[in-house]
């Protein structure tokens, strides 16, 4: 069943939040980000938007930040003059990270009369998609996902993306390994679609920089214990471990085991951990430092405070921390609000597709400060450059400070 | 081999016990395969940890809280469903099976309803700052806390069928339930005890293991899986027969994946479940009864 959530005004209905809203949009605007700062309340025809999340399983963790992202987004927009003075309406729709029940769903959203999708469930649902939107001619971007195919042909007319892909973390953490003067490798990893799929980028990625993966194990996502494929890791004696998985408690679990059995091995991870700060308490103490991840979000870059201080404010004790998942899916939604009007009639599938292939060095709440996202007829993967990306280290279970050794950077 | 693997089939081998313990209580006192057992251990680790880690409520509270609610859900699907069905079924198991199977899914619902859908960390029961090292294995406290309340339980739980009159009459009706109608025992009564009891024993378990990977709303699953297995393993013949259950499934899983890789832990658990099934049904322990 749809999970219509949105609709037209449900925030800034207190004196209060309409002028921090006000204030946001105005430092957002000011920073170049997209929001508009017209304090008005959007009436009219809403524009219906799907979104594709997981609400039970292995992406559920991450989907239900980028889900807050979208929504924070959405009523912000629809607080302060919507899309041409129309609100945006959201539909949800779960595949529960199975990517064969994506297209289907996708499928039922636009014949409800979604004219944009945003997917927030793993990147293999992005994927699953790709044929369905193309068909339809109906615009879809995945607000967090990955995976390099997803914005890559074939199939790839109505598919964007704006994170660092796979093929960028890869290359980061080939330049980072490169520079710490490691040589062998040993990956743990969880058995979900997403993650298999973005072991067939990293693994050549990793050989074709030289690096020998010397060890890969693999666990499920509800595993209870892990002793035996790190022990197996541990022999074959690695310079350092990643993790390559959707995070969850299974990544928690797979760094206690290092933390206690391979305790003077340098670890890394993509970004999921690092954005799960629910699940940093999983960790027995001191259980993920030293921990190296692809964050990104950089507390520096000016768009990320103020959308912290929107949050905070929207949310109160229940916002900590601002996620590269929330930070990215308001960014997606800034874009999609951008391409809709560049596009001129957000009610057509292909006048949407035609906005977003002009959007042009948009500057984003994630990354650092200097991280754009840009699109073009032949360019769908928007990032431009790897500077969305920092690695950043854990300390006391918590993400501290940059990770010294290396740091990508724009060019 | 790293001494470090035998510490974990010792502590996953303890849960996977206490779950099959739970099993074995209905089995004996009611004759029945409760497959929610998973459910109410996922349920009861679920609880105490929102309650301790999201309501801020002191350990013992919260964990008191998740052992009550669990002995009341497990009461409750005797008497909400399983003796209701066997009762129109006239005592067929099946159809209290599959509603069983249906009490599964909706105690996991329940919770990811009333806790959340992300998985929650556990507190450990007690803490030391650094693990007893010993050769090349480390034992930290959650160890030494699942195997000290483990063996406790099973003590606890043996001790009571061996001497309280309630334990003496399950024993009788895990022996033969129909004679023990006729002599006139307190079947109904029995089987709520059973019930209550495996609720109290999976009540336990969840936080107790929640500590270690924390506890998700789905992970009753498998917990029902795992602690079935450790029964038809260990079989019913004694009260300690899940521990030794347990402890093989938990060496197959942990050395299988070791010497194989972690792809053969599923084959190796099939595998040894298909074997005990063809050639000892009965488990290691067989139930022996007088004629």
């Amino acid at each position: 069943m749809s999970r219509n959530v949105i609709g037209r005004s449900q925030w800034g209905r207190s004196l209060g939040l309409r002028v921090a809203g006000t204030v946001v949009a105005l430092a957002l605007g000011a920073c170049g980000g997209t929001a508009s700062p017209s304090n008005s309340t959007a009436t009219g025809k809403p524009i219906l938007v799907g979104v594709l999340d997981d609400t039970s399983g292995a992406a559920a963790p991450y989907s239900s930040l980028t889900d807050r992202g979208v929504k924070t987004a959405v009523n912000f927009i629809n607080s302060n003059g919507g899309i041409s003075g129309r609100p945006i309406k959201l539909t949800f729709e779960s595949d529960g990270n199975v990517p064969a029940n994506s297209p289907a769903l996708v499928q039922k959203m636009i014949q409800g009369g979604a004219t944009y999708i945003i997917t927030t469930s793993g990147s293999a649902s992005s994927l699953a998609i790709k044929k369905t939107v193309l068909a339809a001619q109906i615009p879809a971007f995945a607000a967090t996902n990955q995976n390099t195919g997803i914005g890559a042909p074939p199939d790839n007319d109505y598919m964007f993306m704006q994170s660092n892909t796979s093929t960028d973390i890869g290359t980061i953490y080939a330049a980072a390994w490169a520079k710490a003067g490691y040589k062998n490798i040993g990956v743990m990893s969880d058995d979900s679609a997403t993650t298999v799929s973005s072991e067939k980028i990293y693994f050549p990625l990793f050989k074709a920089a030289g690096f020998n993966v010397v060890a890969t194990e693999t666990a499920s996502n509800d595993a209870t214990d892990v002793t035996a494929q790190v022990s197996r890791i541990k022999a074959k004696n690695p310079d350092a471990t990643i993790m390559i998985s959707l995070g969850g408690q299974l990544e928690v679990l797979v760094q206690n085991t290092f933390a206690t059995q391979m305790k003077s091995t340098p670890r890394f991870s993509l970004a999921s951990i690092g954005n799960q700060p629910s699940n940093w308490a999983l960790a027995q103490p001191n259980g993920l430092d030293g921990l190296v991840y692809a964050a990104q979000v950089d507390p520096t870059n000016p768009r990320a405070k103020t959308l912290m201080d929107l949050m905070t404010k929207t949310y109160g004790k229940d916002f900590t921390f601002l996620t590269a998942y929330e930070a990215q899916a308001w960014d997606a939604v800034e874009i999609m609000k951008l391409a809709m009007e560049k596009g001129g009639n957000p009610d057509n599938g292909p006048a949407n597709k035609a906005g977003m292939e002009q959007v042009s060095k948009f500057q984003t709440a994630s990354g650092s400060s200097t991280f754009t996202v840009s699109f073009s007829p032949t360019k769908h993967s928007g990032q431009d450059g790897l500077c969305g990306i920092a690695l950043v280290q854990f300390k006391g279970n918590k993400p501290g400070t940059p990770w010294p050794t290396y740091q990508p950077t724009c060019g | 081999m790293p001494l470090q693997l035998w510490v974990s089939v010792i502590q996953i081998g303890c849960f996977f016990s206490l779950v099959g313990l739970g099993y074995y209580v209905v089995l004996n006192g009611a004759g029945f395969f409760n497959f929610a057992i998973g459910p109410y251990t996922m349920f009861s680790g679920l609880a105490s940890s929102w309650l301790g880690f999201i309501q801020g409520w002191d350990l013992p509270q919260a964990i008191a809280v998740g052992i009550a609610a669990t002995i009341v859900l497990s009461v409750l699907t005797e008497l909400l469903v399983v003796r209701p069905i066997e009762r129109r079924s006239a005592g067929e198991e099946l159809p209290a099976l599959i509603a069983v199977v249906a009490v599964l899914y909706a105690i996991a619902q329940l919770g990811g309803t009333l806790f959340g859908r992300r998985p929650l960390p556990g507190r450990p029961w007690f803490f030391f700052e650094n693990p007893i090292q010993i050769g090349t294995a480390y034992i930290d406290a959650q160890v030494i806390t699942s195997v000290v309340v483990t063996l406790l339980v099973f003590t606890a739980l043996s001790l009571w069928l061996t001497f309280s009159p309630y334990g003496k009459i399950m024993r009788a009706v895990g022996d033969n339930q129909e004679a023990a109608q006729t002599l006139g025992l307190p079947i109904t009564r029995v089987r709520l005890i059973a019930f209550g009891l495996a609720g109290l024993i999976a009540g336990i378990a969840g936080p107790l293991f929640a500590s270690k990977a924390g506890v998700g709303f789905d992970s009753g699953l498998s917990y029902s899986l795992f602690g079935f297995i450790a029964l038809v393993l260990g079989g019913t013949g004694s009260p300690w027969a899940p521990l030794a259950g347990g402890m093989l499934l938990a060496t197959i899983q942990i050395m299988s994946s070791y010497f194989f890789g972690s792809v053969w832990l599923n084959y190796a658990t099939l595998a040894i479940a298909i074997v005990f099934f063809a050639i000892r049904p009965e488990g290691i322990f067989a139930r022996r009864v007088r004629a």
